[in-house]
């Protein structure tokens, strides 16, 4: 990768990694001092930070001269990228400022979280060279974002009751905040069910076997099955609201450790994603 | 008999789906942090002793091949086989007759919202901005609008059961009745696969290196032969694109080093074969034996250990360990071509050369494992992605009109589209006035409001619940004056379906469920 290209790629991402930190900082400042200018600021600052996040994913692409998808670092910062896609698309739609509150600093954490890693572009190794990881990938940033973003609704909906009444009315109702999750773990699940099928077809291209529990795979499907037992214990009524929300912020604590735990903790043919 | 019915009744029940669910996620999370397949004595050693028995006693060491593991996820595939059979009539029925005029009139539900708008026109309009097509009906003496979307969506979580039952079932045969073996050698070698009926000739075998030495590819020609019938087939396989003949795939798995070993008495050679890393080279005729142990093609040792600098091969050296009557003898290191003499034997490592591990597999299974993915992800999207709504009205004999929606997936969401539709018809004026926020559409100028834009519209919704007033801030005003009311309950509600609903209302889903 040429040097031009690593320095504009380098500017592009700390102009997003800035973007986010004040973004959050903003977010923090509406709900602390409930000022309503702060909360556009800060939801302005996301999409702008969505722009060089964008840049610098392509710039490093060019670079690379192949889809940057493929190491700790380009998956992380990818991941953060499909939180801040996720969360611009759910406030188009439901207009909720107070949930960037809560997923904004998600969305700092995991672009921190990328800094700290390797940016050193490599060529890939025989098995990474796959059209279907690409897919694997790019489905997993959506599904990762979503749940993200879900994650952020269901904490808003369970501080809801320490809110005082007066902000209370100015926010769709508790109903309405876990319905709102519900759709878009929806999404996510959807996303995380292709994510699965796409890296067995992957895995079984690459090593003969579709399925082989290996510890990342494991924790995809356990938090799959997380999401899949959230979306039955809703149709049971007496689990919709708190319990709900909380299984949402317990299945995202698995996202987390399906990306980051796994590759710490316990030895994987991933390792090196 | 009572029992049986009872047992029955637990077997096809969520709740069971439910607790085996939890016991799935629960296995998975110890299969996943407890290393699997050690030997006994690594749990005994590494875990405290009462933890160690207990994991090998319950097989979490082989956690997803233990039996009750298996009997789980078997559990599981039954409920879901039971739940599926039993909701077919109740689906079917329902896709049928369960989305008509009459159907909706029949079964009032506290969950469907209904608004009473006063101009005609924004009424008319809601239809066709959803992208509703009504159906015009007479009904005792009333006229009504009756428009449904997406019917086919209630069978999205019946479609995605069938396809986990396909996976479930397809990867437990595949496990059991799958082919998998391997194949190992240098270019030239011809290999017999006795499970597989064939006899596997590595023709040849290329690493390619980048500029930097990192591997670009494996790359292997190889030809299979079959046994029975005599045919042949040749092919390249390589990472990430497997050789494809006689109903299997051939995999690019691994490579190593090997070396022709060659074996002498005095002049006389006695043996000569092709070792790969770990194989051994034997002599008849007394018990000596010699170890290909390791190789570096460009050996460098600094005293930490021996490595190599490139993977090219500048300063091959083997490792090798002379077992005598099956006891280790000496263990060291020489540079191929050079000799190493025992009494009156000597071995010789020469030609070192890179050897291929081609893997072997059949899965009958795959294919319905395939078909159940995709039925899968076709059920949720039918599931989530085509959510039956209804939209219904009623013309009042004043003129007046009486819009109803109702929803199972996210009702309050697609009440709140309806809302917005019946009152951006009237209001496209209202709307566009100047806002101060990115916010707030419809011109709300107090911060706290930027929280959502939805706040105005809660306020007015919580107001009309009640008694419809002038007494409402700002924009609320303004847009009551196109909804005068709006309630969760039917008029024509009974009492006890007032009272089920209130407790229905916390769940939308569940009198669907009921209902199917
Ligand atoms: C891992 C296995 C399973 C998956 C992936 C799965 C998936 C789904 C999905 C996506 C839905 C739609 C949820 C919604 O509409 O909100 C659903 C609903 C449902 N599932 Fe499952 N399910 C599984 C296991 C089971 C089992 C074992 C049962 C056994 C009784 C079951 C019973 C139901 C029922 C009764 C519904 C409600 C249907 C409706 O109201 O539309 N599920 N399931």
């Amino acid at each position: 990768m040429s040097q031009t290209l690593i320095t504009a790629e380098n500017i592009l991402f700390y102009v997003t990694v800035i973007a986010y930190f004040v973004s959050t900082a903003c977010y923090f400042y509406y709900f602390a001092a409930r000022s309503g200018k702060a909360a556009q600021i800060a939801t302005a600052l996301i999409a702008a930070g969505f722009v060089f996040h964008t840049l610098s994913l392509i710039v490093r692409g060019i670079g690379a001269g192949r889809i940057p998808l493929s190491n700790q670092f380009e998956f992380a910062t990818a991941f953060a990228w499909g939180i801040a896609l996720c969360y611009l698309l759910a406030y188009r739609k439901f207009r909720v400022s107070a949930m960037g509150t809560f997923i904004a600093p998600i969305l700092f954490l995991i672009i921190g979280y990328a800094a700290m890693q390797s940016r050193e572009v490599r060529d890939l190794m025989p098995a990474l060279q796959s059209n279907w990881l690409v897919l694997h990938v790019s489905t997993a940033i959506i599904s990762y974002g979503s749940f993200a973003v879900s994650c952020g609704i269901s904490l808003l909906y369970l501080f809801y009751d320490r809110l005082s009444a007066e902000r209370q009315s100015a926010m769709p109702d508790k109903k309405k905040l876990d319905q709102m999750s519900y759709r878009v773990i929806t999404f996510g699940f959807l996303f995380l069910t292709i994510v699965m099928i796409t890296g067995a077809i992957w895995a079984q291209r690459a090593w003969g076997h579709y399925w082989t529990w290996d510890p990342k795979e494991t924790w995809s499907f356990i938090t799959w099955l997380i999401y899949a037992l959230y979306l039955h214990l809703r149709i049971n009524r007496h689990w919709i609201g708190k319990r709900t929300a909380m299984f949402a912020v317990i299945g995202f604590v698995c996202v987390i450790f399906t990306f980051i735990g796994v590759n710490t903790f316990i030895p994987s043919i991933h390792s090196y994603a | 008999m009572k029992l049986l019915k009872k047992i029955w009744g637990v077997f096809h029940s969520m709740k069971c789906a439910i607790v085996l669910l939890v016991i799935l996620t629960a296995a998975c999370v110890a299969g996943s942090l407890i290393p699997q397949g050690e030997v006994a004595s690594y749990y005994t050693t590494v875990y405290p002793e009462w933890a160690g028995k207990l994991i090998l006693t319950i097989g979490l060491d082989d956690m997803f091949s233990v039996w009750w593991f298996i009997v789980m996820a078997g559990l599981l595939c039954l409920n879901l086989v039971l739940c599926s059979i039993l909701r077919f009539p109740q689906l079917l029925r329902n896709y049928r007759e369960g989305y008509t005029l009459e159907a909706r009139k029949k079964r009032n539900r506290p969950e469907d919202w209904r608004w009473m708008p006063r101009e005609e026109t924004s009424v008319r309009n809601v239809f066709s901005a959803l992208h509703f097509k009504p159906i015009a009906q007479e009904s005792d003496g009333e006229t009504w609008q009756y428009a449904v979307r997406n019917r086919v969506g209630i069978w999205g979580s019946w479609i995605c059961h069938l396809g986990m039952i396909a996976v479930i079932i397809g990867f437990g045969l595949g496990q059991k009745y799958m082919l998998d073996t391997y194949v190992y050698g240098v270019p030239g070698q011809e290999k017999q696969v006795e499970e597989a009926g064939l006899c596997v000739a590595i023709d040849d075998f290329e690493v390619k290196l980048r500029d930097d030495y990192t591997v670009e590819q494996y790359q292997a020609q190889i030809t299979v032969k079959d046994e029975k019938s005599g045919k042949e087939a040749s092919g390249t396989t390589r990472v990430n694109a497997p050789f494809h003949a006689f109903g299997m795939d051939f995999f690019q798995n691994s490579t190593g080093w090997a070396a022709t070993a060659k074996a002498y008495k005095g002049s006389e050679l006695l043996d000569e074969q092709v070792l790969c890393q770990g194989e051994l080279i034997s002599l008849e005729e007394i018990p000596l034996q010699v170890q290909m142990t390791a190789f570096y093609p460009d050996y460098y040792n600094d005293g930490t250990g021996p490595t190599t600098l490139t993977p090219l091969l500048k300063n091959p050296v083997v490792i090798y360990t002379i077992y005598y009557d099956g006891n280790f003898f000496q263990m060291d290191a020489i540079g191929t071509g050079l000799p190493i003499q025992i009494d009156d034997y000597r071995f010789v490592f020469e030609n070192p050369q890179q050897y291929t591990l081609i893997q072997i597999v059949k899965d009958p299974t795959m294919a319905y494992v395939g078909l159940g993915g995709i039925l899968v992800i076709l059920g949720i999207i039918l599931a989530f992605f085509c959510r039956t709504e209804e939209l219904w009205m009623r013309e009042n004999a004043d003129g007046s009109y009486v819009v109803f929606c109702r929803s199972v997936k996210g009702a309050e969401l697609f009440a709140d589209a309806v809302e917005g539709a019946l009152r951006a018809d009237g209001e496209i004026a209202e709307a566009r006035q100047p806002s101060d926020g990115a916010d707030e559409p419809l011109g709300q100028t107090d911060d706290e409001s930027v929280l959502s834009d939805d706040g105005g519209r809660k306020s007015e919704r919580a107001a009309s619940e009640s008694v419809p007033s002038d007494d409402k801030g700002g924009k609320s005003d303004q847009t009551d004056n196109k909804l005068t009311a709006q309630m969760r309950t039917e008029e024509n509600s009974g009492t006890d379906e007032i009272s089920a609903g209130t407790k229905k209302e916390e769940g939308e889903h569940v009198t669907d469920f009921d209902h199917r």
